[in-house]
């Protein structure tokens, strides 16, 4: 289950980022980034720690100037009409920190307000519910988990419903139930209330769960864009099989013709880059050869990919 | 811009720390008032010895008026520090903190976002010392009554009692 709604809606641009650069003293944070995000799309913005993510999203939210390039958001320029544009977006920036010695209730309160809206009791309690923190609503933010302020976090980002929702690393130092939950709401924010959503992240397999489209960005430049599904679902894939016994597993291997395929051995562990049609027939094979398989891990050539950039 | 410094005083005014300026005045002030009621005659009779040989004094000196100028002159050392516990915590708490950058992702001009901080803090120290004039007049004047003001500076001066009243608040 995939958002589809990029597919069915006109592709209407909401962020559009020209040739974009920051530099800093002596070092490039980043250097030429384009990319369109379409209305409707979960975006997923990868790139191992230290490729521009941060920045370029400080840009976004003109935390920060570009040293030189353009940002459209919603087809306004961001230089210029930096309010009115902000008003529609809601942001987690790095981490989001809020008051403690407020309550959860009251945080949203005054950031609600500050965003240009008369947050209502029903509103804000809403969106409390919709970060599963309603029964918490008065207690103060300081005595919150990391989970729960980071879910805080989340509502203030929601509290003026915005049209456009960027999130930095939502999920970071997330426990694997809270990543969970965040994944969860992030579909439902897309499905549901029919947000555009951008989530930066350094983890493949997370944008994956929810993205429809996105960008790998390392070193301050995009390296790969396009649609989630055709980038991860490509053919090719590396697969290192463990075997009971590796001379026999070669020579099956061989006999099917595969010995170009074989990459690598090592202990038990044959390395080979298939096709993924192939696996099916070579898990048999070797069976039928009285080769025992012990373990078989498939990796994905994007995926593979990443795991060298980071 | 008027809701901007509202969120910013009710920040202000919803923090325990604020209070801790209050309460120390409201310590301290009343304290002195107290030792003063006591020991406040030793004190004078201190200050005026070589004087009160030459010249008669009347009426009541240890009063309101005079407890209240020797709180400002030992106070004024540190009501600044209570003051910046409340107005550093405006930027630099919040910068550090990390709430900055989610102020900053509001649709709020970063003008007007410092100038509310500003004038709250404008507002937050006005009330402080409010406060202070406050009590240190009416219960120094509740305890020791009032009278002429005698400062001893330089030379001595008298103020009459009617004239007093405006100059200390001028003070504050």
């Amino acid at each position: 289950m995939r958002p589809i709604f990029a597919a069915i809606l006109e592709k209407q641009p909401v962020i559009e980022i020209r040739d974009l650069y920051k530099s800093y003293k002596g070092f490039d944070a980043v250097k030429g980034i384009n990319l369109t995000v379409y209305k409707g799309d979960v975006f997923g913005f990868l790139g191992p720690n230290g490729a521009g993510k941060s920045t370029t999203i400080r840009m976004m939210m003109s935390l920060i100037k570009p040293t030189s390039g353009e940002i459209r958001i919603f087809g306004k320029l961001l230089s210029e009409e930096r309010e009115s544009i902000l008003r529609k977006i809601g942001a987690i920036v790095e981490k989001p920190d809020l008051y403690g010695f407020m309550s959860a209730y009251d945080n949203l309160r005054l950031l609600g307000k500050m965003s240009g809206i008369q947050p209502t009791h029903t509103g804000i309690m809403d969106v409390l519910e919709l970060v599963g923190l309603k029964d918490r609503a008065k207690s103060k933010v300081k005595t919150f988990s990391h989970g729960m302020k980071q879910r805080v976090g989340l509502a203030q980002a929601l509290i003026h419903d915005p049209e456009l929702i960027i999130l930095d690393e939502p999920t970071t130092g997330l426990d694997p139930q809270g990543m969970v939950e965040i994944r969860d709401l992030i579909l439902k924010l897309s499905k549901e209330y029919h947000k555009t959503i951008l989530l930066s992240s350094h983890i493949l397999n997370e944008v994956e769960l929810v993205a429809n489209r996105m960008v790998i960005i390392n070193k301050g430049k995009v390296a790969i864009e396009g649609d989630v599904k055709e980038l991860l679902n490509r053919d090719e894939m590396k697969v290192t099989i463990e075997v009971s016994d590796i001379s026999k597993g070669v020579e099956v291997i061989k006999n099917r013709g595969l010995s170009s395929a074989i990459r690598d051995t090592a202990g038990n562990k044959i390395i080979l880059h298939i096709s993924q049609n192939e696996m099916a027939g070579i898990n048999r094979a070797l069976i039928e050869g009285g080769v025992d398989v012990v373990s078989v891990v498939p990796l994905r050539t994007l995926e593979e990919y990443f795991l060298n950039l980071t | 811009m008027f809701s901007l410094i509202r969120i910013e005083l009710y920040k202000i005014f919803s923090r325990i720390r604020t209070y801790i300026g209050f309460i120390a005045i409201g310590l301290l002030v009343p304290l002195i008032q107290v030792a003063l009621f006591i020991d406040g005659e030793t004190y004078i009779e201190f200050s005026l010895q070589n004087l009160k040989e030459a010249f008669d004094f009347q009426g009541n000196l240890l009063n309101g008026y005079l407890a209240c100028y020797i709180i400002l002159a030992t106070l004024y050392v540190h009501i600044p520090f209570l003051i910046t516990l409340v107005t550093g915590d405006l930027l630099a708490g919040e910068a550090a903190g990390g709430t900055f950058r989610v102020l900053l992702t509001r649709p709020v001009s970063r003008t007007k976002l410092l100038f509310a901080k500003f004038i709250s803090g404008l507002i937050y120290t006005a009330a402080l010392i409010f406060w202070m004039a406050l009590i240190s007049l009416l219960l120094g004047i509740a305890i020791m009554g009032t009278g002429d003001l005698i400062v001893i500076k330089n030379t001595v001066y008298i103020f009459a009692e009617d004239d007093v009243m405006w100059r200390l608040l001028a003070a504050f």
